[in-house]
């Protein structure tokens, strides 16, 4: 997921979320519109900057969190159909708080 | 013959079951008895019958013989068929027996036509010829292994969707927001401060940790901070006077305050609230059985006159003196008014309600003592035209006569309407009070719960009434009602009609469930617990919940 995928044909399909100190992920953008925040910030229609660049910068959600935040996102667009017997995902104890809080703004 | 029908009383012990027979008059002689009386007017009812079996005869007496002989022989051959039927079993496992090879015998696999020493464990072929050898075996036993466990899986999975039904929410991927609060609830005890992660999620955590009884003296501080105005704790079993004091001193700017189950608080710490929380409008205390009526008395002399919402629930200490400083006090502010379980209210006292113009809302509800028709009435002609909410559950001594005096004349506002347990109300008396009830414009929810009394008439009435705006109906246990009432339900076009309960309602079926899901367009929750008659077969729309099926949890 993390890092410096190229900027060419897969633009469209994948999008760059960028984290406070500076982690990229580019990440799905199916997976991406999980998250109501994300959608509606890259949503084509929106004449937002993020939408143009495909490129979200998230200054408030530090790089480990949002490294849980994309692994969340790719686990629900997995299950999304199928929720009956899906793994658990797991949330890491020290992380909660701080993940409740950037999952609160995303909305997801 | 009874051991007990001769003259002795004396009995030997006996088992509960046999205790309970008797007390309720059942006896093996009765059913008998019955039973006997019943295969003779069986017999003389459909004598052509026995005529033509038998070539009869007038005498009763040798008509019963004849029935008991035509039983008996009827019975003798059913005997005869079952027997033929264990013979040919009994044959065709004695045949297999013959033809399997013993343990240690050769023999060619069914599959693989390879040599193989017969074990014990050898398995039968699929088609039933033949054993298989060690490998073919065990191929299959894989296989069968994992039928299996797809079969344990899905009724997992049934299990879980049945369970999530339950707890009413929506089956999909948990939220992240969910399991982070999940986790965070299990290691609260670890928690140093929760920080600024929002009011909703704040209450949501209050509210896990009042379901695992883990609200406790070290958790609660947690939730206080000097800018929080509203704090809900369903579960104050844990905390303690002290702590509970810390809330007025650590959230001074307080506006609403929910203690559920609240044992430990005294009258210091509603003394302290009171002069503290300034800012304070709503209280709502379930349990505090502790505070006196002295203190209630205090509490509303020094902040009753900013109270909009005042509910108290589960207490014997509000007596008359408390209500009347409540009355003084909050005559011009008080919109909301609940008082549940409050046992030592008497129903002269309900007339003090009479000076609270501005009431909106109000709640008496499982008072049985104190809440009578004449003093309602009397409340109703005072308060009755601005009510919106009213709810008296459990007010067995209410007749139709405070529907028909005091609802119906006064009540044009009412919304919502909760009469669950009062079944001094009859079909008639209901039903009278909605027709061509035109003062008022419709109830958005309508409670007659366990009103065993009403039926078809009233709950019909209440239909062509109320159709266009009902949302919430509850039903449950108003066991006449025919599936009449609930073909005119679907029927009448209740487009907003979003929860219905119909549980241990027995008329109930595939049929009704079906044209209901159907017709009422916004329906999203359908409570059936008892209702047998509905089945895992029937067809009901997507995303209309059913709750209480017997087929879901089986």
């Amino acid at each position: 997921m993390s890092g410096d995928s190229s900027k060419d044909s897969s633009d469209k399909e994948y999008v760059r979320l960028v984290s406070s100190d500076g982690f990229e992920y580019s990440i799905l953008r199916s997976a991406a519109a999980v998250s109501g925040t994300l959608r509606g910030m890259l949503s084509q229609s929106s004449n937002f900057v993020e939408a143009k660049q495909n490129r979200v910068v998230l200054p408030n959600i530090s790089g480990v969190l949002l490294e849980k935040v994309c692994e969340y996102l790719y686990y629900n667009l997995k299950h999304q159909n199928n929720p009956g017997n899906i793994p658990e995902f797991d949330v890491p104890p020290e992380m909660a708080l701080e993940l409740l809080v950037a999952s609160d703004f995303l909305d997801v | 013959m009874s051991r007990n029908a001769g003259g002795s009383r004396v009995r030997g012990p006996n088992s509960a079951l046999t205790e309970f027979l008797r007390e309720r008059g059942i006896d093996a002689n009765a059913i008998r008895h019955r039973y006997e009386e019943t295969i003779q007017q069986q017999a003389t009812g459909s004598s052509d019958t026995v005529v033509t079996i038998s070539g009869s005869s007038a005498n009763s007496r040798s008509r019963s013989r004849e029935v008991e002989t035509t039983v008996s022989s009827s019975s003798r051959s059913r005997k005869r068929t079952k027997k033929k039927h264990e013979d040919s079993d009994d044959e065709g496992e004695l045949l297999a027996r013959m033809t399997r090879p013993r343990p240690g015998q050769i023999d060619f696999c069914a599959e693989c036509q390879c040599r193989f020493t017969v074990t014990a464990y050898s398995k039968p072929a699929r088609d039933g010829k033949g054993l298989l050898c060690h490998s073919c075996g065990s191929k299959y036993a894989r296989e069968e292994k994992q039928q299996k466990k797809t079969q344990i899986s899905s009724r997992k999975r049934k299990k879980s969707i049945a369970a999530s039904l339950l707890d009413k929410q929506e089956f999909a991927v948990p939220k992240l927001q969910d399991l982070c609060i999940k986790v965070i609830a299990k290691y609260i005890e670890d928690v140093e401060i929760l920080g600024d992660i929002g009011d909703y999620n704040m209450e949501k955590i209050a509210r896990i940790l009042s379901r695992n009884r883990s609200l406790k003296d070290n958790t609660l501080k947690l939730f206080l901070n000097p800018s929080i105005r509203r704090l809900h704790f369903w579960d104050c079993s844990n905390l303690s006077s002290d702590s509970l004091e810390l809330i007025a001193s650590y959230c001074p700017l307080l506006e609403s305050l929910t203690l559920s189950m609240c044992g430990q608080i005294t009258d210091k710490v509603i003394d302290y609230y009171s002069t503290n929380l300034r800012n304070m409008h709503s209280l709502t205390i379930n349990g505090g059985f502790l505070i006196t009526s002295g203190c209630w008395e205090r509490f509303f002399d020094t902040i009753g006159s900013q109270l909009v919402r005042f509910s108290l629930a589960n207490t014997l200490r509000f007596n008359r003196e408390s209500l009347q400083a409540l009355v003084r006090n909050c005559s011009v502010t008080l919109e909301e008014l609940s008082l549940s379980r409050v046992g030592s209210l008497k129903n002269e006292d309900i007339r003090l309600l009479l000076q609270l113009p501005e009431l909106t809302v109000l709640e008496l509800s499982y008072m049985r003592d104190a809440i009578t028709d004449d003093e309602v009435i009397d409340l109703l002609r005072a308060i009755g035209p601005q009510l919106i909410t009213l709810n008296l559950d459990d007010s067995g001594d209410l007749t139709d006569k405070f529907l028909l005096e005091g609802v119906r004349p006064y009540c044009g506002r009412l919304q919502n309407l909760s009469l669950a347990l009062c079944d001094g109300f009859t079909d008639a008396g209901v039903r009278d009070v909605f027709k061509d009830w035109e003062f008022n414009n419709g109830l958005i929810n309508a409670n007659f719960s366990r009103c065993t009394n009403v039926g078809d008439e009233a709950i019909q009435a209440l239909i062509d009434h109320s159709a266009k705006t009902l949302v919430i109906l509850n039903l449950n246990s108003v066991y006449k009602l025919t599936s009449a009432t609930f073909q005119l339900l679907a029927s009448s076009d209740c487009e907003f009609l979003s929860q219905l309960d119909f549980g241990f309602v027995h008329c109930v079926g595939d049929e009704e469930i079906e044209v209901l899901t159907e017709r009422c367009k916004s329906l999203q929750l359908i409570e059936a617990y008892g209702n047998i008659r509905i089945t895992e077969l029937a067809k009901i729309k997507r995303g209309v919940k059913v709750l209480g099926r017997q087929s879901d949890s089986l």
